[in-house]
């Protein structure tokens, strides 16, 4: 079994342009014995979903903190995730439109504090618009 | 005026006409993954409906079931030996997100990552090859960029780069088949590191590719019984 752990690793690190080695990948599949025992799905065809881009997860409470006390900056908006211009825009608008924009943002978390998922890597300016 | 009028039809029927065309693909697919040491063999044969963006997947081997999914997400799973069937919910099944969409739709210039919210940062000419870097969204907690290379007009090659700087995934598109209206890679090589001495190799070959304008064969408007009993 190591052997063929090794012997895949190996053929990857050899492989230095952007096209397979068909004969390769056929020749090490062909070599190993087959399982009847099915380790993983076939599932649909590979797509960027099948990675993890799952949202990163975010804490509510330390999203309320951070606006309490920082929201002038859009740090918050930072923690939940969005664009830079965000943060510049806060900074243009001194603080939000003068805090206006952090004061509403911490009344919308504070109402969906149970699911924030929406703020969640919200690149709008508004986060709650 | 009438003489406009017939004008434009007789430019835009034609292009409405053609765009009915070719609505149902079906693909047979066998993939073999190659885990510790080991092989496993899966077949299925895969039927895209393009006009409702509906995926049924008839898998053959090595157990019989049949999964299909919707553009919203909504996937079912029917086992017709027990007559059960599963319900999940989740925008990662939406048959927009699976690949077959993205060559039959001719979306190549992304591969879906713009959709995912990746970003395009670089593009560079290598040995006459166009290659394109993306930047992951922040959100991502794994991926920092993907990088995606074109020969030919067409993806060959993909790769999957963490926050660490290292290549987590590499996918080869190769042997690629023309119908008229889209292009499809018939071999996908994926070899995904698990661990620094670990790797899985994943081929997945498609075979027996049917382009037609109705829908063929009984898969394509797949109904689940109504007997059927909901296990999830």
């Amino acid at each position: 079994m190591s052997y063929f752990r090794s012997c895949s690793r190996s053929f990857i690190l050899q492989q230095t342009d952007y096209l397979a080695d068909d004969e390769r990948i056929d020749a090490l599949l062909n070599a190993a014995p087959e399982t009847a025992m099915a380790l993983l799905p076939a599932g649909p065809l590979s797509s960027t979903s099948n990675l993890s881009l799952a949202p990163a997860e975010k804490s509510a409470p330390v999203a309320l903190l951070l606006d309490f006390f920082l929201g002038g900056l859009g740090v918050h908006r930072f923690y939940l995730g969005t664009e830079v211009l965000t943060g510049v825009g806060y900074i243009l608008t001194c603080g939000g439109i003068f805090g206006i924009v952090p004061l509403i943002d911490f009344v919308m978390l504070i109402i969906n504090f149970d699911d924030i998922s929406p703020y969640i890597d919200n690149p709008r300016f508004f986060m709650w618009a | 005026m009438p003489k406009k009028i017939l004008l434009a039809v007789f430019f835009i029927l034609p292009v409405c006409l053609k765009s009915q065309q070719n609505n149902c693909i079906s693909v047979s697919q066998e993939t073999q993954v190659l885990s510790k040491g080991v092989k496993s063999t899966f077949r299925c044969d895969i039927y895209y409906n393009k006009d409702k963006d509906a995926i049924t997947t008839h898998h053959t081997y090595p157990s019989e079931y049949i999964t299909l999914s919707n553009r919203f997400g909504e996937m079912k799973l029917y086992y017709p030996k027990d007559n059960t069937v599963e319900i999940y919910q989740n925008q990662s099944f939406s048959t927009t997100n699976d690949l077959l969409y993205y060559f039959v739709n001719n979306r190549l210039t992304d591969l879906g990552l713009e959709k995912e919210g990746f970003r395009l940062v670089k593009t560079d000419n290598e040995a006459g090859m166009i290659v394109t870097l993306w930047q992951a969204p922040v959100s991502l907690r794994v991926i920092e960029k993907v990088k995606v290379v074109f020969k030919d007009m067409v993806p060959v090659y993909s790769e999957y780069i963490s926050k660490a700087g290292l290549i987590i995934k590499k996918i080869y598109y190769s042997r690629y088949s023309d119908f008229d209206f889209f292009k499809i890679p018939t071999r996908i090589t994926e070899i995904s590191f698990n661990t620094s001495s670990d790797s899985t190799i994943r081929l997945s070959v498609f075979s027996n590719v049917r382009v037609s304008d109705k829908p063929e064969g009984d898969y394509f408007d797949f109904k689940i019984p109504e007997n059927a009993r909901i296990t999830k």
